[in-house]
This record gives structure tokens, sequence and C-alpha cells, in this order.
């Protein structure tokens, strides 16, 4: 070995280069920049709006002027497509957001706290793991009604128990540390002890669960936007695209191909980046 | 064994009485109650919305009703359909056996699939075979099941016209079972692999090698039997994601089924009907893991005792 690692580097750089080791995590690392950035691009790359209707270009095939054809209403398939990035790629990130900060919450407070505390939430939380991640949300948006915000809350609702039970456990796991006892026996309070000792140790497994979490809500998301329950028209989730589209796929195949292509792609990204956390970050976790 | 079984079904209790007040509650918070809900269909007169709220016991305090609904829910009264007034315990009878088709066809394309994939990959391990099928796999997971269903449909039925969308038998059945099953066997491929790896790691195992059988008697007696497990563990696990599947194909395939049924439900906020469904859907994940637990106790007699 010529180039031995440097004693004093700290643990970020070390984790940062195990992942830059990792081949899945640096595929879909790749695969997941290129895919923001052609849709944070959306404006630069297609001169076209993505709801502007213009019944003269009515399912066009794909062409040179409109690189994935048009749909019904004329508009630009490959404009819709980018444009719709910006609903769908949030469609992962803000329900597994908000799933994974309850669930820290309520897993910190149960695995700390225990006792009562702990045998009541975790008690509720076998309640609420028990109902189907879709039918939750169905019920949700029984509630709340349909919409894009109401189905990521629904969806991050029913991802909480998950992210709950795994924290608590490696709260449980962590409490028992040395380092942990000793903080407590130096004088420091609980919270303290919990954000600056309990905390970090839960991150690694929470983002892997994360990472992960984070391609089945897209594949949901995308799912409830394509039974109508999210997006309304015109606007062009890349479920919504599906199932606006969905009669004219027989004459158009592009108005199917291309939407469900972008949703497998940010999937697989989304799987890509987890397989690769999970393996750099957490080996004894790999499948 | 008994009473293992015994505790795991006492502890089943307290959830699913819990499963029952969590969706009342969840019902009971829709803001506007059930009779303003019905207004959209007919209208009635303010006095006849009084009667008919005193009529459903919708002016009882809210644990009064909690406590009818739980006694309902033991005569089997999962409350009436606000479109059309039909029990919802006879629309979930009527849709359940296509959805339980469905799903069952669906866990048959993930063995038949997923099986093989991860035995091969684990028997190769790091081999350009264990390489691609895991490449496949990963691929399978990320698809939407939907979005396969819409392809398969475009590609086998109206391009070349061989398999019919809808219909009586097999044939309907299998484009839906392996838009639906696909995911799960890229699921059990993993699991499959990663358990049979660890088998293959064991003590038995190379104790078996060892004594100097081949691989092929090895891996056919011990490790296919330590293989169930993860199918076990894959029923168990995916049970909620293969019932919320099942909901977005049966919309794909115009299926009849508890997926459509509550699809509709939603959307015309029929709240007994949304309840009823997602009742019964966490139900059966509560029994199904049960018995995926009592399964495990069974072939491996050394989980009882943790």
């Amino acid at each position: 070995m010529t180039t031995a690692a440097p004693r004093n580097r700290t643990p970020l750089a070390q984790t940062l280069s195990r992942l830059r080791r990792t081949p899945s995590f640096v595929a879909g690392a790749s695969l997941m920049t290129i895919l923001v950035v052609i849709v944070l691009l959306a404006p630069v790359l297609t001169p076209y709006n993505p709801t502007k209707v213009s019944p003269r270009d009515r399912l066009q095939p794909p062409s040179t002027e409109h690189l994935f054809g048009t749909d019904h209403f004329g508009r630009d398939v490959f404009a819709r497509v980018l444009y719709g990035g910006s609903l769908s790629l949030p469609m992962g990130v803000v329900p597994i957001s908000l799933a994974a900060i309850a669930g820290i919450l309520l897993g910190l407070a149960a695995g700390f706290y225990g006792g009562w505390l702990d045998l009541l939430l975790m008690r509720f939380v076998d309640v609420w793991i028990a109902f189907p991640p879709i039918l939750l949300a169905l019920a949700v948006v029984t509630i709340l009604g349909t919409g894009l915000t109401n189905i990521m809350i629904a969806l991050g609702m029913a991802w909480v128990p998950y992210y709950t039970r795994m924290v608590r456990s490696s709260v449980l796991e962590a409490r028992g540390r040395v380092y942990v006892d000793a903080a407590g026996a130096l004088g420091s309070g609980n919270a303290r002890i919990m954000l600056r000792h309990v905390l970090p140790n839960i991150l690694t497994p929470v983002m892997v669960m994360a990472s992960m979490g984070i391609a089945n809500a897209i594949l949901a998301g995308a799912a409830l936007n394509f039974l109508g329950l999210g997006a309304q028209a015109p606007a062009p989730e890349w479920g919504a695209i599906l199932s606006d589209g969905r009669q004219f796929i027989r004459q158009a195949w592009w108005l199917g191909v291309f939407p469900g292509t972008a949703i497998a792609l940010t999937v697989l990204a989304a799987n890509l980046l987890g397989d690769g956390l999970r393996d750099a970050l957490d080996p004894k976790l790999k499948v | 064994m008994i009473g293992y079984l015994g505790r795991r079904l006492l502890l089943t209790v307290p959830v699913l009485l819990g499963i029952a007040i969590v969706v009342f509650f969840v019902i009971a918070l829709i803001p506007g109650d059930a009779v303003s809900a019905m207004m959209t269909q007919v209208k009635l007169a303010p006095d006849q919305m009084a009667l008919l709220r005193r009529q459903l016991g919708l002016d009882d305090p809210l644990f009064v009703r909690l406590g009818n609904y739980l006694a309902g829910l033991l005569k089997g009264d999962l409350g009436v359909s606000f479109f059309g007034y039909h029990p919802v315990l006879r629309l979930i009878r009527e849709n359940f056996p296509a959805t339980l088709e469905l799903t069952v066809a669906a866990m048959g394309v993930a063995v038949i699939l997923g099986l093989p994939l991860g035995m091969i990959a684990a028997l190769r391990h790091n081999t350009w075979l264990d390489l691609s099928g895991m490449t496949v796999a990963l691929i399978g997971i990320s698809i939407p099941g939907f979005w396969l269903g819409l392809m398969m449909i475009q590609f086998f039925s109206v391009q070349f016209g061989w398999l019919p969308i809808t219909g009586h038998g097999l044939r309907p059945l299998i484009m839906p079972a392996i838009a639906l099953g696909v995911a799960e066997s890229a699921v059990l491929a993993r699991l499959t692999r990663a358990s049979l790896l660890e088998v293959l790691r064991e003590d038995f195992v190379r104790t078996a090698k060892a004594k100097g059988l081949g691989m092929r008697p090895v891996v056919l007696r011990h490790a296919f039997r330590a293989a169930l497990i993860p199918v076990l563990t894959m029923f168990g696990m995916q049970f909620g994601t293969l019932i919320g599947g099942a909901v977005v194909i049966e919309n794909v395939f115009a299926r009849q089924g508890l997926g459509t049924l509550v699809t509709k439900a939603v959307i015309n906020r029929d709240a007994p009907v949304v309840q009823g469904v997602v009742l019964v859907a966490a139900v059966l994940y509560v029994l199904v893991n049960l018995t995926v637990d009592a399964l495990y106790a069974f072939i491996d007699p050394r989980i009882r005792y943790e």
C-alpha cells in the first residue's frame, strides 16, 4: 500500500472515502444528481410550457421538435416529464423526511425514558404498523381530501411507525454503552445526552432506512397520483401524466413509455443510493 | 409450542382492538359528518337532516358512538355505504375473493421468479450470474407495478392480442399477477440470496460438505429448508405492500376487488366503505403475521425461545 490513510482523518472524511469506494452508491448518486439537474434545468432544456394546450399538435410522435412527442392536448411530453420532476421528486423526499423526524422523536422518547411511555408508544406502533401504507394513505386522503400536499402528509404518516421502532431499538442499544453512562455521571442532562450522545448513533440506520424509503415513497406517491388522488389536472406529476394519457396509450406509446421510465429511473437511483449507503455505513445489514 | 402460540395470540387481541379504535377515530375526525357527506347525493331539509343524525346516532357523545361501533363490529356490522346504502360487510364479501385471487397469484409469480433467482445468485456468489441476477432484481424493485401493467396491456393485449385484459378464468389473471408480483419477486430474490449465503456459511453445511456430500444434496436438504424462512418473512413483511399494490393494479386492469371498491369510496368520500376496507386489511395483516410467526416457530424451533 503506497497511499496509507493519514491517521488524523475525521469520521466524516472516512465515511466519505468509504462511500466513494462503494460502486452502488457512486452509481446511485451520479444518476440521482443527473436527474435532479435535468429537472432543475427544465426551463433551459425545453422551450415548451408543460401545461400549454395546442390542439393542432395533438398526439404527435417523438420528433426533433417534440423529443417525447405530444399528448392528446398537444402538450409537449418532454416538457411535462421535465417539469413534472419538480412535483414527483418531492413525493419521495418530503414524506420520508416527515416520517423520519416523527419517528426519531417518538423512538427517542420511548427508548430513552422507557417505562409506561415506552409501553404505550410501542403498543400504539404495533397498531399503526398494521395499516398497509397505501391504505392508510387512502384513509388520510378521505379525511383531508385529494391533493399533492395531502398525499405527502398521508404517506409520511404511514411510514412513521417503522422509524419509531428502529430508532427505539438503536436507542436501547446506545443507552447500554459506557460513554452514555459516563455522560450521565458527569452531570449531563437528559436532553444533552440524547442530542449529543444517543442521536449520532441512530442517524446511520435512519439514513439507510430513509434512502430506501425514498424509493418506496416515490413509487407509492406515483401510484396515488395515478389513482387521481394527488396532483390535479393539468399539473404534470409523473403518475398523473400516466393516468391522464391512459386512454391514448394505444395510439401513442410515448405517453406511457417516457413518464414511466422517468419514475423507474428515479426509483432505481434511490434504491442504488440506499444499497450503497447500507453497504458503506452499516455492513451488517447487507442483503 | 402451544404456550408460545397462546402468548402470541393473546398479544394480538389488544392490537386488534387498537386497530378498530383507530379506524373509528380516523373517520370520526372527518370534518362534517356522515349526513352532510350524504348530501352530495340527496338534498334534505334541515329538520330531516337532524332526524337522520339522531337515527344514525351521530348526536351521541363520542365514546357512546365508539361503544356502538365496537359492539357492531362484534356482530359483523361494518356500517352502511353512503352511496347505495349497501351494508359494507356485503360489499367487502363480494369484492374480497377477486383481491385474494390476485394477491395469491402475485405471490405465486414472486416465488416462481424470485426463489430460483435468489438461490442461483447465492450458489454462484460473486460471479457474473450473481451480479446480473441482483441487477435484474434491482431493476425489478424499481419498476412501478402499475406502469408495468399499462405497458403489458399495450403490448400483449393491444398490439399482439395474446392475453385478455378482462374476463373469467386464469388467462386474464396473468398480466395483473405479473404486474403485482414482479417487485415482490425481486424482494424475495434478495432475501433468499442473503439467507442462503448465511446458511451456506453455517457449521452444519460445512460438516455435510466435509462428510463428502456433494453441493447438490447439501443445498437440497439443508439450505432449501432454510430458504423457506425468507419466503415466509417476505409474506409477512410484504403483505401490506401486496394489498396496497393490489389496490392500484386492480384499477389499472379495471378488475373487480377491494382496490377498485376503496378507490371509488375515497373519491366519493364514502367513509364507511373506506373504514371497512382499511379495517379488514389491517386485521388481515395482523392475522397473516401471526400465522407467519407460528410457522417460523414450526420450521425453526430456536425462534420460540427468543
